[in-house]
Parts: C-alpha cells; structure tokens; sequence
C-alpha cells in the first residue's frame, strides 16, 4: 500500500476496456496475464507472490508489475445510511484484461507454469501464463490455467 | 507485399478494415511526406515470421488513389498487438529505407550454453534482450550471439565482450552489463522475509490503526 496518499479516499471508478499499458513482459521470461477486469487487492497480491516465491525455492526472480493504489472504504456493520463515506479498510490494484501482473525469470518453464497456476489460484481473476517472444517470428506461447 | 491507399478514418472503419483482415498503416521517413495505407495482416505476419523478426526490408508496392504503384524499400517500425491476442496486428508503423545509409536499430541476443554458474545454483539474469546497433540496411544481423557457458558466479558479461558482425556499430554503453549469473541467496532472504511478514502480520494485525489492519492480512 501506498506511503502517503493526496487524498484518503478515492471514488470508485469504471473498469472498461482493456488495459493500456503493462500488457508485454519487460523484465522476465514468463508472465501471468490478466483475462479478466478485478480490483486486487494487496492481500491476493501478497498471497500470489508468496505461493509463487514458495514453490520456484532459491532459484528464479519474481517482479510484481501491480501495485494497490486505491484506498477502498467501508463502513462500520449496522451503521445507518449517511453521516460521509466510510473509513478506508483495504488496498486495490486496479487490473484490466491483458494486464500482466506477474513475471518470473531463471525458472525452467514447467516449474514457472506451476508456479503462476498457484498464483492465479490466489487471484478473483482468469488469467494466461505468457511467454516472453521468441527471437524473430511469432513463437509467442501462451496457454489458460485459471 | 501490396499496401493499398487509406484515408484517414477513425476507429469505425479500422475496426471494419480489421475485421476483413486489412490492417491500417502508415510509411514515413526520408523527408517524404507519410501516406495512410492499409496492408494484409496475414502478408505481414507472413513476411515477419523470419529469423530476423522485425528487422527485415520488405519491397512494399503501394498502390496509388489514381491507379499506378511505386516500390518502396521499407523496415517495421513499430508493430501494434492487441493485448490478448498477440497474433492479432492492430496498426502498423512503416520506415522507408535506403540502402545506402546507415540505420539504428534494436538487434536480439541469442544467449547460448548453460552457465556454469548455474550448475552451482546460481540463477542466471540477462539485463539486455536486444542491443542498439548502428549498420547498412543489408548488414542487420539476425540475432547476436553471445556466449554464456563459462560464466560462474557473480561473473558478467559486458558490451564490450560482445562479438559484432563486420560494419556493425554496437550504441550502447561498452561498460553496462549485458548478463550475469547471481548467487542464490539473495532470493532465499526474500523467502525468508516473506515467511517472516507473514508471521507478522498474524500476530500484529491486531496492534496496529483499525484503517491498516485489514489491509495487512494475510489471505
């Protein structure tokens, strides 16, 4: 979650389209692409992280490309309508479909594809492993596991 | 491959345009005025299926809004994707060529072997996937080579070390690292702090503000 924020409380936004930016793999060799629009929150990302962590042991590197800016409120159970918005109880990332959200490196690619399909099962989300292109052509390999 | 003349039209008729597999494009370069053309997403999927990638000369013939064609000697500048579907060619950027004068582009390394280093535990990082070269259109390498086998621990290979074809010039940093095998350990410390937040969090969630505390549970 973030430092400081401007704000505390954020409104809540729409989750049309597709995604931007962050949809090719820039640091690692295998990737996990959203399919699906969710807002994640920090406890999946922390939860998808640690399981991917787990089982690639001492070898391989994580980067975590989603980061939970958005503060989500709530308010106190049987509290009367009114009275301003809740207090921010959680942390979101905001993710849209072609959204690579994690990559891996240094991991044989059966070991990576575990890994990310341990992942996703963290995530409220479908989503694709990914594979960085090949070298020239279009060997780009991708596969559902979610 | 044949391009056909295109005006300007906004993303009703792209979307038309793709659905009948055409895609929009634009050739520019060499202080000729851009012209908007639609070209076969399959031709161009076809043309670049080789094992220089993106880097090769296509002989584009563009047909004119009068009738009559030139030949252009052109490069893919820059290729759009959908994001889900990576076969799937949105818009594509045309450069022209000429022959004679030298062009920067990005080249890809082929890293070949398996470092030594690796055997011993170690995990291999390349922080360079392709490089900036300077050369005559004819003389873009496919991919370079570079030779990773004998690398143990904590060894790199640098720009420097790389073997460049003949009248090929290497733009990057000679001094920036191209790969290198890291020790292990760095990756089972985070394993370990993981663990440990993990255990943190159980135990402190409750301390911490009511605001934060959600935030910091573990799932």
């Amino acid at each position: 979650m973030p430092k400081r924020t401007k704000f505390r409380r954020h409104q809540r936004g729409r989750m049309k389209g597709i995604s931007k930016g962050g949809t090719q793999i820039d640091f690692g060799e295998y990737g996990l692409q959203a399919l699906e629009p969710a807002w994640i929150t920090s406890q999946q990302i922390e939860a998808a992280r640690i399981a991917m962590t787990r089982y690639v042991k001492r070898g391989g590197k994580v980067w975590i490309k989603i980061f939970p800016h958005k503060p989500v409120t709530a308010k106190p159970a049987e509290t009367r309508m009114g009275k301003g918005k809740g207090s921010p109880e959680y942390w979101v990332a905001v993710v849209k479909p072609g959204r690579i959200m994690f990559e891996l490196a240094g991991v044989p690619v059966e070991v990576a594809r575990e890994a990310m399909r341990l992942a996703a099962h963290k995530l409220p989300i479908k989503c694709k492993f990914v594979k960085r292109e090949e070298t020239g052509g279009e060997a780009r390999e991708s596969e559902g596991n979610s | 491959m044949v391009a056909f003349p295109r005006e300007t039209g906004g993303k009703g008729l792209n979307r038309q345009m793709r659905l009948k597999g055409m895609i929009p494009g634009v050739i520019y370069g060499r202080g000729r005025t851009p012209r908007h053309i639609s070209l076969e997403s399959a031709a161009l999927k076809k043309a670049l299926a080789t094992a220089g990638g993106m880097n090769v000369l296509l002989d584009l013939e563009v047909k004119g809004a009068e009738g009559g064609s030139a030949v252009e000697t052109v490069m893919v500048k820059e290729l759009q994707r959908h994001p889900l579907q990576q076969d799937f060619y949105l818009h594509a950027d045309l450069l022209r060529i000429s022959l004679d004068q030298k062009l920067e582009v990005k080249v890809p390394l082929s890293f070949s072997g398996e470092p030594a280093g690796v055997k011993d535990g170690g995990i291999f990082q390349a922080q360079f996937r392709e490089v900036g070269v300077r050369c005559l259109p004819a003389q873009i390498p496919d991919f370079i080579k570079v030779p990773v086998e004998g690398l143990e621990i904590g060894q790199a290979v640098n720009i420097k070390d790389l073997k460049l074809p003949e009248g090929v010039e290497i733009l990057e940093d000679p001094e920036q690292t191209v790969s290198s095998v890291l020790a292990p350990q760095a990756e089972a410390v985070e394993e370990e702090e993981a663990e440990a937040a993990e255990a943190e969090t159980g135990a402190g969630a409750e301390e911490e503000a009511p605001g934060t505390a959600h935030g910091e549970e573990t799932a």
